[in-house]
């Protein structure tokens, strides 16, 4: 009767649960929009969208503040034990994990808001790609939190192994592209910081599939670390 | 608490003063509890916890032969104590008693003084000794010292409901028994008595093996150092699911019916 299963005797706690899910999604959700439009405001030099995303910040945290409360007053309300517990402090942690990445989505859009007048002629279209592979991270690593599939989760944390390739791939695109010409160094530093944000999303999302394993089985794991 | 370590192993039969084997506790025809083998640690604190009716309290109460004063009960199996099974035939009941001692549920003073509730037991048993020094000690070992020292002539039955519960844990230690039996002792108490009872607890399990029935999870929870999970079968019989590290059990059981019972999917 656990893993969202409802029984008639805790309805009420199972409906609380329920929406904290729901309500974690919906953070997710927003996270991964702020990184992609951090992303594409940087590709598209457009001032605007990556504004958006600074101003969006606000609005991630307001949801980490609001999922924090929820799981302090069924912590103190319901005194849940053993897999309710679990999920409970799991998503403590995952909303944690969820506002770092909107900070770094942030720190990109700054990124993309200053260099907006630039061209770029090395190491964009690897970013976005690289963008759109952590977002898919992170989309599914919250997917393996709220169904509680620790598969999924190991999966998903083993495609952060290609973004760290993909990232020093850029690492080395962009000091070559520096050595070529001192002008360089300026915008290609900004970059690689961009790449580094990205690559740490990725392990973020490895951290939230360290939850799922811990929420589903009770065993710590470092998948980080492999 | 510092004892909750989640990694402590389940007594071993060796390292274990009490334990229960090939248990069967019958009532008439009816099996009450089936088949319970189990250690439990000695000098640590047991919680034994499931729905009403699944044979908990006979579990315990077969721990001190308390289940032969009810004329139609039998038990089968093995109970273990200091290497000796109590119910072999030349072993004395009322000498288990002493050893094994007992705290029910609803606070039972004698209707005598404070005073009286703890020598009376003691002089029963023979003990020749210091009286006062005996009183005074137990009473302060139950952490009821400091409120009563000035009216120990006074009835015991004048008392509050915590301060009479501590009373009867003062009277059983008394005896110096090795194991304290406990049947929900703090039902009948408010909070602050309950914490207190748990705060005593804790404080006795450094001298006494306690194994203690308890319908408050939060309290299992608190006070353990392990807990054992009982369930009904379909003949209504009461069996052990799940025996193991308090810390454990409440964070991850290995059994589905344990963490549906502990987090009130069922029950």
């Amino acid at each position: 009767m656990v893993n969202g299963e409802s029984s008639p005797l805790r309805g009420q706690f199972d409906l609380s649960m329920e929406q904290l899910r729901a309500a974690l999604l919906v953070m997710g959700k927003q996270v991964e929009r702020s990184i992609r439009g951090s992303v594409n405001a940087l590709g598209e030099h457009d001032v605007n969208a990556a504004l958006v995303v600074l101003r969006e910040e606000a609005e991630v945290n307001r949801m980490h503040h609001d999922i924090d409360d929820s799981c302090l007053r069924l912590l103190a309300t319901e005194q849940p034990v053993a897999t309710d517990l679990r999920q409970i402090l799991g998503t403590l942690n995952v909303i944690g994990q969820l506002e770092r990445i909107g900070d770094l989505a942030v720190h990109v859009a700054s990124v993309a808001q200053r260099l907006a007048p630039e061209q770029f002629s090395r190491g964009v279209g690897a970013i976005m790609q690289m963008a759109e592979d952590v977002c898919a991270m992170v989309g599914d690593s919250l997917q393996a939190f709220v169904s509680q599939d620790a598969a999924m989760a190991e999966q998903v944390s083993a495609r952060d192994r290609k973004v760290d390739e993909v990232y020093a791939n850029i690492f080395r695109d962009l000091l070559s592209y520096m050595m070529e010409n001192t002008r360089n160094v300026a915008q290609a530093s900004s970059l690689l910081f961009v790449a580094k944000q990205l690559e740490r999303v990725g392990d973020h999302a490895t951290n939230i599939c360290e939850s799922v394993i811990l929420v589903t089985t009770g065993k710590h794991v470092d998948l980080n670390r492999d | 608490m510092n004892t909750h370590a989640a990694d402590l192993p389940v007594p071993s039969a060796d390292s274990s003063a009490l334990s229960v084997s090939g248990l069967n506790v019958f009532y008439g025809a009816f099996r009450a509890v089936r088949d319970i083998s189990m250690n439990f640690g000695t000098r640590r604190i047991t919680a034994l916890i499931g729905p009403s009716g699944c044979g908990k309290s006979t579990v315990l109460r077969s721990m001190n032969r308390m289940n032969e004063l009810v004329p139609t009960a039998r038990t089968e199996g093995v109970v273990t104590f200091q290497g000796r099974n109590i119910y072999d035939p030349d072993v004395d009941p009322v000498e288990v008693r002493r050893r094994i001692g007992m705290v029910f549920q609803k606070p039972n003073p004698f209707p005598k003084s404070i005073y009286d509730n703890i020598a009376w037991g003691a002089r029963i048993n023979g003990f020749t000794g210091d009286i006062g020094e005996l009183v005074e000690k137990s009473l302060r070992q139950a952490a009821l010292w400091d409120e009563v020292k000035d009216k120990l002539g006074d009835s015991g039955l004048g008392l509050s409901g915590g301060q009479q519960q501590r009373l009867c844990i003062a009277r059983a230690i008394a005896v110096h028994p090795e194991t304290i039996l406990m049947d929900e002792p703090c039902s009948a108490l408010d909070p602050i008595a309950t914490l207190r009872i748990e705060d005593l607890m804790r404080e006795l399990a450094a001298h006494y093996t306690i194994i203690i029935v308890t319908h408050n999870m939060q309290q299992a929870a608190r006070v353990s150092d392990y807990t054992a999970f009982f369930m009904m079968d379909e003949e209504r019989s009461g069996y052990l699911v799940e025996y193991g590290p308090t810390g454990r059990i409440f964070t991850n059981p290995d059994e589905k019916r344990t963490e549906d019972y502990i987090s009130g999917r069922f029950g």
